[in-house]
């Protein structure tokens, strides 16, 4: 009986582990970032509820664009970004 | 001591076999040459009784009275009703419920935690950090992080591409 017990238990728990997984998954990444990255991803996303639908379209174009890119023209726009923001 | 004299007096090569040939347990070569050496061996056809003689003195059971059996009996019937009366109080109680009490309790319990991680996602801090009030858009996935995270540099990315002309296409080989 405690052995059919312990055997059940230990399946939920199997099945449970790619939710709790997924759950972790994005606030871990949140957890990650600076204080500063915070405040930044929380206003963009304050931003990003005001825009018009086609603008929300374009940027998600524009995002799956920009990651579809080789990596190496990605980081040459982010440095290209950084530089332009100083 | 006759016993211990017919022994003696068996042949040392048959004292084994005589033995299994008493008890039926010898192959049937065996109880075939035990049988002609008895014929002309007389020390082992001593042996041989004398197993037939002592032997199942050793082994006869004790017979009991039947008063002893009546009483054995009586003994038990009343152990077996006193336990089970012991038993059955809270026994029975959970009878109806054993069936279903077991995956009843389980899923319900593996329902909360999935949902509670689901409702919960991000925001449990199990250790006393301060609660953080996060749009679960957010943190649907890391993905979507990412995108909030670069959405200024996203809202730019064509004036970014266009100063010395790389604006390229996904999936081109680009090398700078």
């Amino acid at each position: 009986m405690l052995k059919r017990i312990v055997g059940l238990v230990s399946v939920c728990f199997v099945l449970l582990l790619p939710v709790y997984g997924w759950g972790r998954d994005g606030s871990d990444s949140w957890r990650g970032l600076s204080p500063k990255d915070k405040e930044n991803v929380q206003r963009n996303y304050q931003r990003w509820q005001n825009l018009p639908q086609q603008d929300k379209e374009h940027l998600r174009q524009e995002w799956d664009r920009f990651k579809n890119l080789p990596p190496d023209q990605r980081d040459k726009l982010r440095r290209r970004y950084d530089e332009q923001r100083r | 001591m006759e016993r211990t004299d017919a022994l003696k007096n068996a042949c040392k090569d048959f004292e084994e076999d005589l033995v299994l040939f008493y008890y039926g347990d010898d192959s049937a070569a065996d109880h075939r040459r035990v049988e002609e050496h008895l014929k002309t061996c007389a020390p082992c056809r001593g042996f041989v009784e004398d197993l037939r003689k002592l032997l199942p003195q050793m082994a006869k059971p004790s017979e009991l009275p039947q008063s002893f059996w009546d009483n054995y009996y009586h003994e038990m019937v009343a152990k077996l009703a006193v336990q089970q009366e012991r038993n059955s109080w809270w026994k029975n109680l959970f009878v109806p419920m054993r069936r279903w009490m077991l995956p009843a309790f389980g899923t319900a319990g593996v329902a909360t935690l999935a949902i509670g991680l689901v409702i919960g996602k991000g925001n449990w801090h199990p250790f006393g950090e301060p609660r953080e009030k996060i749009p679960q858009e957010i943190l649907a996935d890391t993905n979507q992080l990412e995108f909030f995270r670069s959405m200024d540099m996203i809202e730019t990315l064509s004036s970014l591409e266009s100063p010395d002309g790389t604006k390229v296409q996904p999936g081109d080989d680009y090398h700078s």
